[in-house]
């Protein structure tokens, strides 16, 4: 009675591993395979010309906008801090219509008063007149960026957000 | 299942051993080549759309946020270079939706990858089979430079592409290996055949050779082949046979000794006998004249002398049997006058003993001689072991050739009958039970405790010789009354004439 079971056991395995071998016939589908890199685009107007400023998606990311500032040369040649602050302003001053029309918001309540922005190359100081305490993190993360770009331009700088309230720790972008 | 094989031939067992392994490694061939070939043409069509789509969107320049309308003509252009086949483009930036198609959010695309190509800027695919068309689906988030590093511009352009192509050629590949396998299973009976008929053979001889040793030749050989299993198998069965001949052949001489002894002894019994019945019957002569003790005496010795010139007799014609030197001298008789004579020959007559039911007309080739003593030794048994009255019967009766049991004459008429049965039946106690297998042995007694009888022991031994010698039966059985009934059926026509 055992040699027959196991005669006939090999023979259902073989037949079962057959048929797993057999099936995945045609083109399967799979899940979500990287491959490769993304896409580097130029974005325009050119690095010298635009003001970058960061706004949120409607998934919730933090995405920049690409701004046109005056003509060339404008930006270099104003004084750091009052560059850092008007584009601290713009950012303030939320999307614009076609910003908007994109689905892009700001979580950053109205400007209200004087914000300075006050450092170097690699560390920057922002001082915004509001309690930044209950401030969401992405909205942080959006006076951040925007002044890591504005003041180094190259993304790198550290940045302390000081608020009426308290000072976060240094952040990068 | 063991009775399943017990069932399937050798050959049977070896072909399908044969095809199994050659089903099982033309299709592990074909499968391990089918799935790397699948995978290398997916691969080869998955890495070089994924590679010239990202070649081709790095060309992109764009505002941010994007101009939907600029990035529509953009996705146009991007879709005319789609590769290796044709591909529809779409942007997805925020709220915006673009395509260089008709519809602008593609159905296709899971938004699996539109999570993933969001979450970490790197190319991504995926194969997505919808309604049995497989498509492959890249997305493609786009960066841009700024400053020192890399950022997310937001913008992410998926490619969607049909395999239709690919599932074309992978069906291709299926179809080419069933139909590489079936004909390699078809080549794989050849050999199975072969090695059936090689395994075969032999065992084909060996059967013969054994089936022939079985018929009594036992200097049937095979012919050894090779010096495989088989071959060591027929060398084995050729020394068993050698050895199974000399121990035949000795036990055949011892027997021939013994029998001619039995014989010789007979035969020189005979003379010194015949001088001794002589001289007993002159001594029963004078009997009477005698002293009354000497004339018992000379009685006694002389009925003793009868008796062993009797057993004499008896066995010389037993010995003739076992030498096969007994011979038919068969003559054409009415048996039913044949079976007549004997009774009358042995002063059987008297109606209270003998009541016979002999119809005529029953005629038959035999040896009347024979016959008579079969006839003879039975009624004599009868009426020594049994009691009156002992009930002869004859009738004719059809036996097929197949061996059929015998059926009544009238069902087929009495020219149909090819057999005769007489039935000797007595009206004594019957042969006791464990006595019915041994009857017919030699010098068997039924009755253990009568150590002395009036036979010689030897009649029903010679009674069955005698009807076998007809290529008939005879059968010893207790009738329904208790009488001992013994049955001899022979053919109308000894079988050797029959058939010649």
């Amino acid at each position: 009675m055992r040699r027959p079971a196991t005669t006939a056991g090999r023979v259902a395995a073989a037949c079962v591993s057959a048929a797993a071998l057999l099936t995945g016939c045609g083109v399967s589908a799979t899940g979500v395979v990287e491959a490769g890199g993304p896409a580097t685009v130029a974005v325009s107007p050119s690095p010298g010309q635009r003001l970058l400023l960061f706004f949120i998606t409607p998934e919730g990311r933090v995405t920049p906008v690409a701004r046109l500032v005056g003509a060339g040369g404008d930006v270099a040649a104003k004084p750091v801090p009052l560059i850092g602050a008007k584009v601290l302003f713009e950012l303030f001053a939320g999307p614009r219509p076609d910003e908007r029309a994109a689905g892009l918001r700001t979580e950053l309540p109205s400007f209200n008063g004087p914000a300075a922005v006050k450092g170097n190359d690699h560390q920057v100081l922002v001082r915004l007149p509001l309690a930044i305490r209950r401030l969401p993190a992405s909205a942080v993360r959006q006076v951040v960026c925007t002044a890591a770009y504005a003041q180094g331009g190259d993304g790198t700088t550290e940045v302390t957000v000081r608020g009426n309230d308290e000072t976060l720790p240094p952040a990068v972008c | 299942m063991s009775r399943f094989k017990a069932r399937m031939g050798l050959r049977t067992r070896l072909v399908i051993a044969f095809l199994l392994v050659a089903a099982v490694s033309a299709g592990t061939t074909a499968v391990l080549t089918y799935r790397k070939a699948r995978t290398a043409i997916l691969e080869q069509a998955q890495d070089t759309a994924v590679s010239s789509f990202r070649d081709r969107v790095q060309e992109l320049s764009t505002p941010l946020p994007v101009d939907a309308g600029s990035l529509e003509d953009e996705l146009r252009r991007l879709a005319r270079q789609g590769k290796p086949h044709p591909w529809v483009v779409f942007a997805e930036y925020g709220t915006v939706r673009v395509s260089s198609g008709t519809s602008p959010v593609s159905d296709v695309i899971t938004s699996a990858l539109r999570h993933a190509a969001l979450a970490h800027p790197r190319g991504s695919f995926q194969r997505v089979d919808r309604n049995g068309v497989p498509w492959l689906t890249i997305a493609v988030p786009t960066v841009f430079r700024a400053g020192r590093t890399v950022r997310p511009t937001g913008l992410v352009l998926y490619a969607v592409m049909p395999l239709t192509d690919e599932a074309a050629n992978v069906r291709a590949m299926v179809t080419a290996a069933r139909d590489g396998a079936l004909p390699a299973l078809a080549m794989a009976l050849v050999p199975a055949l072969l090695a059936a008929r090689s395994v075969l053979r032999p065992v084909r001889d060996l059967r013969k050779a054994a089936r022939s040793m079985g018929s009594g030749r036992l200097d049937t050989r095979i012919q050894v082949k090779g010096g495989d299993e088989l071959a060591d198998l027929a060398r084995t069965f050729n020394e068993s046979a050698v050895e199974l001949e000399q121990s035949v052949g000795e036990l055949r001489q011892a027997e021939a000794r013994a029998r001619r002894f039995a014989s010789d002894v007979s035969h020189e019994l005979r003379t010194p006998l015949a001088g001794m019945l002589a001289v007993t019957e002159v001594l029963d002569e004078d009997a009477a004249r005698l002293a009354p003790d000497t004339a018992a005496a000379v009685r006694l010795i002389s009925a003793e002398t009868g008796k062993l010139a009797v057993l004499v007799e008896d066995l010389m014609e037993i010995s003739r049997f076992d030498a096969r030197a007994a011979e038919l001298n068969t003559d054409e008789v009415d048996v039913a006058q044949a079976i007549r004579k004997t009774l009358a020959s042995r002063h059987w007559r008297d109606p209270a003993e003998i009541v016979t039911d002999l119809p005529d007309g029953i005629r038959a080739r035999l040896d009347p001689r024979r016959f008579d003593i079969v006839v003879a030794n039975l009624v004599g048994n009868a009426l020594r072991h049994g009691s009156a009255p002992v009930v002869i019967r004859l009738r004719a009766t059809v036996r097929g050739d197949d061996g059929t049991a015998p059926g009544a004459v009238t069902a087929t008429g009495p020219e149909a009958a090819n057999r005769f049965v007489v039935e000797v039946t007595d009206s004594g106690p019957g042969i006791p039970p464990q006595a019915l297998p041994h009857i017919f042995e030699r010098f068997y007694k039924a009755d253990a405790a009568r150590t002395r009888s009036q036979g010689s022991g030897l009649g029903l031994a010679i009674t069955l010789e005698n009807v076998r010698l007809h290529r008939g039966t005879v059968r010893a059985a207790n009738g329904p009354q208790g009488g001992a009934v013994f049955t001899v059926e022979m053919p109308l026509l000894p079988v050797a004439e029959v058939t010649a």
